[in-house]
């Protein structure tokens, strides 16, 4: 059942063409472009380093987002949720003790924030059966406005220049593993939660529920499950993997809460999940390739090879090239199964 | 071409057909013909290989081997377009209709799919309108699929399988969900087309389909042709004995006529679960019944019988804590209906267990593997998990031992459900369900789709389920059935509840007049 008349190979030669094509009106050589993002990302020790500090927030995150689209839960506020998670964290930054248990807290608040923003969106379905993408994307813009308040309102650093708060404790930082990088102990939280998640989804009695929900919920309701409740707490679930990003970044790398200091990841996380049909084991592979992608582009962009709007049509076609290859082999022949 | 002469060539015909799914050969080297205005019966046990005929036929996949022969010409059906512009109407096992669409809404989808050309509505409507009158059937064209009953949503599937001019019809098990008025009004249109030159495969699991309407019998037996014979020269007896592959006609004459007979209810009877002035509602609005009362006694099979849609499903609902009945109490395993904590997982906690009507829609995950499929239900057991991981090997080993037990047909635990036959995953799901602990069982129409040896083994599991104390309700629409396993049994008919009555002492034509919505036996 390989033949070539099927709709996902037009979308990808369309895309590719429309991208070379948009690059060419640019007046840039698509080769050129597309030597200067490998060059940089693959063989510079900068551009590589950049990507895997990248790929540590991207993992969490798209863990997150495999749980909760396993669940058949589509989670796209991460974005929110992930300032929520921050915002707590840095609030209570100065009551926390220092040292492990202190990061341990730190990070442990990033995960309540994050739940507590993906749980209002989670009681809303739950409860009055209201869609998680329209609520989560609306608390999205909730939470960034609210940060941008706070940053420029009451958690603003001391001296009232920059919209941004004061440094958290150095004693709260994650620390650097690799000498001589800014590769830091939140690779750890990233490794810890790729196994558990895959522990969970594999073999897990809620990782169970959660496939059972998402691929027959009356099948789940008929077991004794509750559809509605499985699918509200994922999304408080998943809003903690994005609330724990949030703090891995900002006690891994800035050390402080400003606007915009992950930019789009919870989109990106979806992407993530998705390419690799949200196996938890394959996510961090899959969060590094995007990465790369980011800090190869991020070079175009820098040496204004091509203007920047087309960065972000670029990023998007290479998203949806991914996704097409991966549905390709999977889909199969309506009905071709034994008994419809 | 024909390399024997003597033998006429039939309309359609399968050469040496073989299919395999990796390990699995579902077809092997078939030959099969079905001649113009012919009835020709397929009949094997679960799993045999008749689906998978079908959907060769119906272009959903080509032979790996072998070829098929349209009036003696080779054909390549490598779509379903292809096979219904060939001539060729199927009507699936697992009915492919859009249940929030309406009928002729349907009927458009598959029209455009197949890009059989796009008509305006009102051409259509009226075109459906003519197919619909030539069978015989008056179709409600804008009610939504989910709002009809099985027969009818079965008379959709077989207007739209004939919106082509169709040289065979391909019917799919058509009379595992009827009952028998349906069935009767089915037998009538399949004459009818035969009259008219059309030829029809007719796929079955009860042998008396093929001896009221078919005119040759094809028996397979794993994937192969065991024997291919005119009905008239067949016997039940004779069938079954193809079937299941015994020489033993003594044993093939007990499965074919079903010749044991029921121990009898213990007396003393403790009610464990009491239904108590219940009224219920159809999805529609409508009231099915009222006023019901009646226990579900430790020990008893209590038979629900009647035309579908008039109650039935919606009790059976209620009772597997699915919903709460529209008016009066149900007291189940000491739960209240009215009570906060009454639902599927509290019932089921205190020993309930469910065989749900529809099984592939509310009693499955297709894409899962049968070991998962298995844990359905079971999620909340400390059998198959510690510290809310699964035990990997406990669960398989377990699902082995079932599927054994029910002689599922699957390579292994870890094979997708979806892979499975349409018998065998109804087996699987009466393997997980009809499990020791369980206080009450709600099996509705628990034999449907299955092979008569297993309908004979899962009666036998009921019994078995009785003398260890469990409250069975039997939901069924088959007389047969009922006289053959149930101690009591209740009717429900428009609106009217007759019963519930013992067995024992209740006719067959007594039985049959209640379904019918009559006190009296109709003289
Ligand atoms: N898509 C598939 N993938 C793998 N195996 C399949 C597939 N379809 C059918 N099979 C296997 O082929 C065999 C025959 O299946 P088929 O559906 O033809 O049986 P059947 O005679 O229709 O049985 P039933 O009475 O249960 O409907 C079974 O062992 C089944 O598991
Ligand atoms: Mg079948």
């Amino acid at each position: 059942m390989t033949r070539l008349n099927r709709p996902e190979v037009y979308g990808i030669v369309f895309v590719v063409a429309l991208v070379v094509g948009a690059i060419l009106v640019a007046g840039a050589n698509p080769f050129e472009v597309a030597r200067a993002a490998v060059q940089r990302a693959l063989f510079t020790r900068a551009g590589f380093l950049e990507a895997l500090l990248r790929t540590v927030p991207l993992t969490i995150m798209g863990l997150g987002i495999a749980l909760s689209f396993r669940a058949g839960v589509f989670n796209i506020g991460m974005d929110g949720q992930l300032i929520a998670g921050s915002a707590l964290a840095v609030a209570l930054a100065p009551w926390l003790p220092g040292g492990a248990a202190g990061i341990a807290l730190f990070l442990a608040l990033g995960i309540a924030g994050g739940a507590a923003w993906g749980g209002i969106a989670g009681l809303i379905k739950a409860r009055l059966g209201g869609n998680e993408i329209i609520t989560t994307i609306m608390l999205t813009y909730v939470a960034t406005q609210l940060l941008s308040w706070l940053v420029r309102g009451p958690m603003q650093e001391k001296m009232r220049i920059i919209p941004r708060s004061d440094p958290i404790d150095a004693a709260l930082r994650l620390p650097v593993i690799v000498e001589g990088t800014r590769i830091h102990a939140g690779f750890l939280v990233a490794v810890l939660a790729v196994v558990a998640t895959a522990f969970v989804v594999r073999r897990g009695r809620y990782g169970f529920k959660l496939d059972v929900v998402g691929q027959n919920a009356s099948a789940a309701a008929y077991a004794g499950m509750n559809p509605a409740a499985i699918a509200g707490m994922v999304l408080a679930v998943s809003g903690g993997f994005a609330g724990l990003a949030g703090a891995v970044e900002i006690s891994g790398v800035y050390g402080r809460l400003q606007e915009g200091f992950a930019p789009g990841f919870g989109i990106s996380a979806i992407a993530v999940a998705l390419v690799v049909r949200l196996n938890p084991w394959l996510v961090p592979v899959s969060a590094l390739g995007f990465s790369l992608l980011y800090a190869g582009l991020g070079s175009v962009a820098q040496k204004a090879l091509v203007p920047f709007p087309l960065i972000n049509i670029i990023e998007g076609a290479v998203v949806f090239l991914f996704l097409a290859a991966s549905v390709m082999p999977a889909r199969v022949p309506a009905g071709a199964k034994s008994d419809g | 071409m024909t390399s024997d002469p003597s033998e006429r060539v039939g309309f359609v015909a399968l050469q040496a057909v073989t299919k395999r799914f990796g390990p699995v050969v579902a077809n092997r080297s078939v030959d099969l013909q079905v001649g113009a205005g012919e009835v020709l019966a397929l009949v094997g046990e679960n799993g045999a290989g008749k689906s998978t005929i079908v959907n060769m036929l119906s272009g959903l996949f080509m032979p790996d081997e072998g070829r098929i022969l349209m009036e003696g010409q080779p054909v390549r059906l490598h779509s379903p377009s292809v096979a219904v512009r060939a001539g060729i109407g199927t009507v699936h096992q697992h009915y492919m209709l859009v249940p929030t669409l309406t009928a002729l809404d349907n009927i458009a989808l598959q029209q455009t799919e197949l890009g059989l050309g796009r008509l305006d509505r009102a051409a259509l409507a009226a075109r459906v309108r003519q197919v619909a009158a030539d069978l015989g059937f008056s179709l409600d064209l804008d009610s939504r699929i989910d709002g009809l009953d099985v027969a009818q949503q079965q008379r959709i599937e077989i207007v739209k399988s004939m919106m082509h001019a169709v040289r065979l019809l391909i019917l799919d098990e058509p009379t595992a969900v009827l009952g028998a008025d349906d069935r009767r009004h089915l037998f009538e249109v399949i004459a009818r087309l035969k009259g008219q030159g059309t030829a029809v495969i007719l796929i079955t699991h009860k042998l008396e389909d093929v001896f009221a309407i078919a005119d040759r019998a094809v028996i397979l037996r794993g994937g192969r042709v065991v024997a291919a014979s005119r009905v008239a020269d067949l016997t039940a007896a004779a069938i079954v004995a193809h079937m299941v592959g015994t020489a033993d006609s003594g044993k093939a004459e007990a499965i074919a006529t079903g010749s044991h007979r029921r121990g009898g209810a213990p007396a003393g009877a403790t009610a464990v679960c009491r239904v108590r002035g219940v009224t219920l509602r159809r999805a529609n609005g409508s009231v099915a019944v009222s006023g019901l009362d009646v226990d579900l006694n430790a020990g008893e099979i209590l038979a629900l019988a009647g035309v579908e849609g008039n109650g039935q499903s919606e009790l059976v609902a209620c009772l597997a804590g699915m919903s709460r009945p529209y008016g009066g109490t149900i007291e189940s395993l000491g739960e209240r209906s009215d009570g906060r904590r009454w639902g599927a997982a509290r019932l089921r906690a205190l020993g309930l267990r469910h065989v749900p009507e529809d099984r592939r829609r509310y009693g499955i995950v297709g894409p899962m593997s049968l070991a998962r499929n298995y844990l359905l239900g079971n999620q909340d057991r400390p059998a198959f998990f510690r510290w809310g991981l699964v035990k990997t090997r406990r669960l398989r080993d377990a699902v082995a031992a079932r599927l054994a037990e029910y002689q599922v047909v699957a390579p292994g635990p870890e094979t997708p459900m979806q892979n499975l036959s349409g018998g065998n995953q109804q087996k699987t799901v009466l393997a997980r369900e009809l499990g020791a602990d369980t206080r009450i069982l709600l099996a509705a129409h628990p034999s449907r789709g299955l092979d008569i040896k297993t309908i004979r083994f899962v009666h036998s599991v009921l019994e078995e389920a009785r003398a260890k104390g469990a409250a069975i309700l039997l939901q069924s629409s088959d007389i047969d059935e009922i006289m053959a396993v149930a101690d009591r049994v209740i009717v429900f008919s428009d609106g009217r509840v007759f019963g519930p009555a013992a067995c024992d002492t209740l006719s067959r034509a007594q039985l049959g007049s209640w379904i019918a919505g009559h006190q009296e036996v109709t003289p």
